[in-house]
């Protein structure tokens, strides 16, 4: 009955139709418009830049800005590979240990659930800060200038363990009894039961983990000094430093640039987003959907 | 003057490897960072409590200098914290294995810089001192890395006794007032660095502007002189703007030399020695209602206060009157070079040499250094050796620097540094103290530190030399007066508003409400306490 009178309706267009989708064709230009702006503003000349302002189409084509930014792409490329790696380790082991977590504490049957459930939620309210946190993993853990110091702070928060518990509890305590009934061990419910029926929210889980090791610049600034570990964000704020460095009147009196010259820090930054942002707008249409599907089950069910 | 595109191009590439050259510095020597200052030997305590007087130690080499006479038995590394002003500081290793040949034979040490970025200077040290990490000297400034800060925190060595000891060469060669703005209660806490204290304000033209209307810009000795060939250029010119005022700078001249800022908003008046409120300053306001006159008139971009950029405007060439960035030419050689087309300049006028501008580079002792005798005493090494200051500020010869004429070993050489993007250990010369001690060079040629020496000891040191505000106390109306600021400055600047009379008195009220009463209070409350302390 909806279905037929929805496929009616698509067939004839009415003015109210017309109407809907002018508005959404205009939403779409008005989100895609500043990108297009970026993408313009790449590949403007910085004097261009000054004179007549950014522009979806350069009046004069260069490509200053991707030669000044790829002219090292070892480095580049070096910093992708960190980020990349923190980001797939970082989310499988963050996910790993936040569920297993979340599970134990779900079980109302488990003796400590309560004492462990309090101690996740006490960082929440209470952390140590900035300075007790850099003397652990610097002087206790030794870990400067470790990758490990770019994966490990991340790798568990109380607000991921409580939102992952909030969904676990869903699950009937039933269906694990009759597991248990039926011969299976604790090991082997987690894995073959609640594993597969947690999939939404473990793909939410996982998007949140991504994003946040995807854009980590922080733990890079506190705990690595050797640039062959540094995370893309973190080159992205140096690159532009070292450019306003670069269009300083020190930087012409010291002969780092040749007088009258501009740095091309505005088209580069704009170069930069686009390098910077590019895996991601590869990446997230593909996975999109799984994205899409675990945000609204996990939403709709939790 | 005006490149070609392929030079053009062909310097973007070289030069920006600049931005992205990070890479290329890892070298072994890096994993070592934490080992310089956290191994020292085990006796290096002993050497604290030794009476350094007693007999200069056998181990140490005839040539080693009387003033440097403390005990250098044992054998030990220092770390010296830096900001690098840009990510290529290429040839590390190399340059530090040279410096420590001299500072191994004269001290028995081995230093080892440690280069931060400048994207995470603040924030590292920061974490550093509060984390209580060993390392030995330390970069720091009024600004950046607060030497005030560091003190308050206790992270910084009291130098006293130490530079008595140590520190002969430093003494002998520091500008005496500078020792002022970096005594803190009394005890010297940072080196000041020679650099150039009350850099010179300057009217620049456009010389072929100057030459075509024939104006005598010489002339020029308040902004309202400017009028008569902003007036022609606007006639003639179309496709030209007059003066350049952006939303952060404006024409030289309009800002005081006579006042001296302790907080933005409260300034202290060098003529008659009195706190004041800079908007009430008569001058200034004729100076900011000249600056609207002149945007009525035309010779201001309408846009200029949402103009962010000044050197990129500048470089521009649209402009006929500009603004220096810092030092004056008599020929308009800087500004020039710095602007890219012909320029002439004219003396505006000599900032009071302050506090913050005779720290704006200095050097400090950790005090959680394990050898703070051994810092001082390379310290001193760098200010009396000249072929290891310049060695860190050049770099190795033959592969950072060329000798022209002359010999290193005289000390005396004039050369020719790597310039470009490629090499910059020659950028941060400044910043490791005896500045004027530099060889002539490319970068900074000995007659042109000599003027900037000239410059400073002739330069006016302002009365509160040594007075730093404390805006602890006053913390939330410094907020609202500075929010008011942000919104105000640019348009101020520019002079655009449509009632400057009214604009101006309406600011002073809204800053008035804001807590501009309760600052100046507190400014003159601390003053007289620092008043009554230092004399």
């Amino acid at each position: 009955m909806n279905g037929s009178v929805t496929a009616l309706k698509r067939s004839q267009p009415t003015a109210g139709k017309m109407f809907i989708h002018l508005v959404f064709i205009l939403l779409c230009v008005a989100s895609l418009f500043p990108f297009l702006v970026i993408i313009g503003t790449s590949f403007q000349s910085e004097n261009d830049i000054v004179k007549f302002g950014y522009s979806v189409i350069p009046k004069n084509f260069t490509f200053d800005a991707y030669r000044v930014i790829l002219h090292e792409p070892k480095v580049l490329f070096q910093s992708y590979f960190v980020t990349i790696a923190t980001t797939v380790i970082g989310s499988l082991v963050g996910m790993w240990v936040t569920t297993t977590y979340a599970y134990a504490i779900s079980r109302k049957d488990y003796r400590f659930r309560s004492f462990l459930a309090f101690f996740i939620f006490f960082t929440m309210l209470f952390h140590g800060g900035m300075v007790p946190s850099y003397i652990l993993m610097v002087k206790w853990l030794g870990l400067k200038n470790n990758i490990l110091a770019l994966i490990l702070p991340y790798l568990i928060s109380g607000w991921f363990v409580l939102l992952m518990k909030g969904f676990l509890q869903t699950i009937p305590e039933a269906v694990i009894e009759s597991a248990k009934i039926d011969g299976a061990g604790e090991l082997r419910i987690f894995a073959q039961i609640v594993i597969p029926i947690s999939k939404p929210a473990l793909a939410t889980l996982g998007l949140f983990f991504a994003l946040q090791y995807w854009n980590d610049w922080w733990l890079t600034l506190l705990y690595v000094e050797h640039d062959n570990l540094m995370k893309l964000q973190y080159l992205l704020i140096r690159v532009l430093k070292n450019m306003e460095y670069l269009n300083s009147a020190e930087a012409i009196q010291y002969g780092l640039v040749k007088p009258g010259m501009l740095v091309p820090s505005l088209s580069a930054r704009m170069a930069m987003c686009i390098l910077a942002a590019g895996p991601m707008l590869l990446v997230f249409p593909l996975f999109q959907k799984y994205f899409v599907q675990g945000l609204t089950v996990g939403s709709v069910k939790g | 003057m005006s490149p070609t595109m392929g030079k053009k191009a062909r310097w973007l590439g070289t030069g920006t490897s600049a931005m992205l050259a990070a890479a290329m510095i890892v070298s072994g020597c890096s994993s070592s960072k934490e080992e310089g200052s956290s191994s020292p030997s085990a006796s290096s305590g002993a050497s604290e409590s030794a009476s350094p007087s007693a007999s200069p130690s056998a181990s140490a080499p005839a040539s080693q200098p009387a003033d440097t006479g403390g005990d250098t038995k044992d054998f030990v590394k220092l770390s010296w914290y830096m900001p690098k002003p840009i990510d290529n500081m290429k040839d590390q290793a190399a340059v530090e294995a040279e410096a420590n040949k001299v500072i191994k034979e004269k001290l028995n040490a081995e230093l080892h810089l440690n280069l931060i970025d400048n994207a995470g200077w603040e924030d590292k040290m920061k974490l550093i001192s509060a984390a209580g990490e060993p390392y030995d000297i330390v970069f720091s400034t009024f600004s950046s890395n607060r030497i005030s800060d560091n003190v308050q925190k206790g992270a910084f060595l009291p130098l006293d006794e130490l530079l008595q000891k140590y520190g002969q060469n430093i003494l002998a060669k520091v500008d005496q007032r500078a020792w002022k703005a970096v005594t803190y209660k009394g005890k010297i806490m940072a080196i000041p660095a020679q650099t150039p204290y009350a850099p010179a304000g300057a009217h620049v033209f456009k010389k072929d502007m100057v030459e075509k209307y024939k104006f005598d810009y010489k002339s020029v000795k308040s902004i309202k002189d400017l009028e008569p060939f902003l007036a022609e250029i606007k006639k003639n010119e179309p496709n030209m703007i007059p003066l350049l005022a952006t939303a952060n700078g404006t024409a030289a001249g309009v800002s005081l030399y006579d006042y001296t800022t302790i907080t933005p908003g409260i300034s202290y008046s060098e003529k008659d020695g009195k706190i004041v409120k800079i908007l009430g300053v008569p001058e200034n306001k004729e100076n900011y209602k000249t600056i609207n006159d002149f945007y009525k008139k035309g010779y201001i971009a309408k846009d200029a206060a949402i103009k962010t950029d000044y050197l990129a405007e500048a470089k521009s060439g649209k402009y006929a009157v500009m603004r220096d960035s810092g030092g004056y030419t008599e020929d308009g050689s800087k500004s020039t070079a710095t602007y890219g087309f012909p320029t002439v300049e004219t003396l505006a006028g000599y900032p009071t040499i302050s506090t913050n501008s005779m720290t704006s580079a200095a050097t400090a002792i950790s005090a959680t250094s394990k050898n703070p005798e051994r810092a001082m005493m390379l310290l001193n090494e760098i200010w009396g050796d000249k072929y290891l200051l310049n060695t860190l500020a050049y770099g190795v010869e033959g592969k950072n620097y060329t000798v022209k004429s002359g010999t290193v070993k005289d000390d005396n050489p004039t050369i020719e540094a790597t310039t470009g993007a490629d090499q910059t250990w020659a950028i941060w010369h400044n910043w490791l103290g005896p500045l004027w001690d530099q060889w002539d060079s490319n970068w900074n040629s000995t007659a042109a530190l000599q003027e900037m020496k000239k410059n400073n000891d002739n330069g006016k040191a302002s009365g509160i030399l040594g007075f730093i505000f404390n805006p602890e106390p006053v913390k939330t109306e410094i907020a609202q007066v500075s929010a008011i600021q942000k919104e105000s400055n640019p348009i101020l600047t520019t002079g655009s508003m449509p009632d400057f009379e009214s604009y101006y008195t309406d600011l002073q009220k809204r800053l008035d409400a804001a807590g501009m009463d309760k600052i100046m209070a507190e400014a003159q409350k601390q003053f007289d306490a620092w008043k009554a302390e230092n004399s």
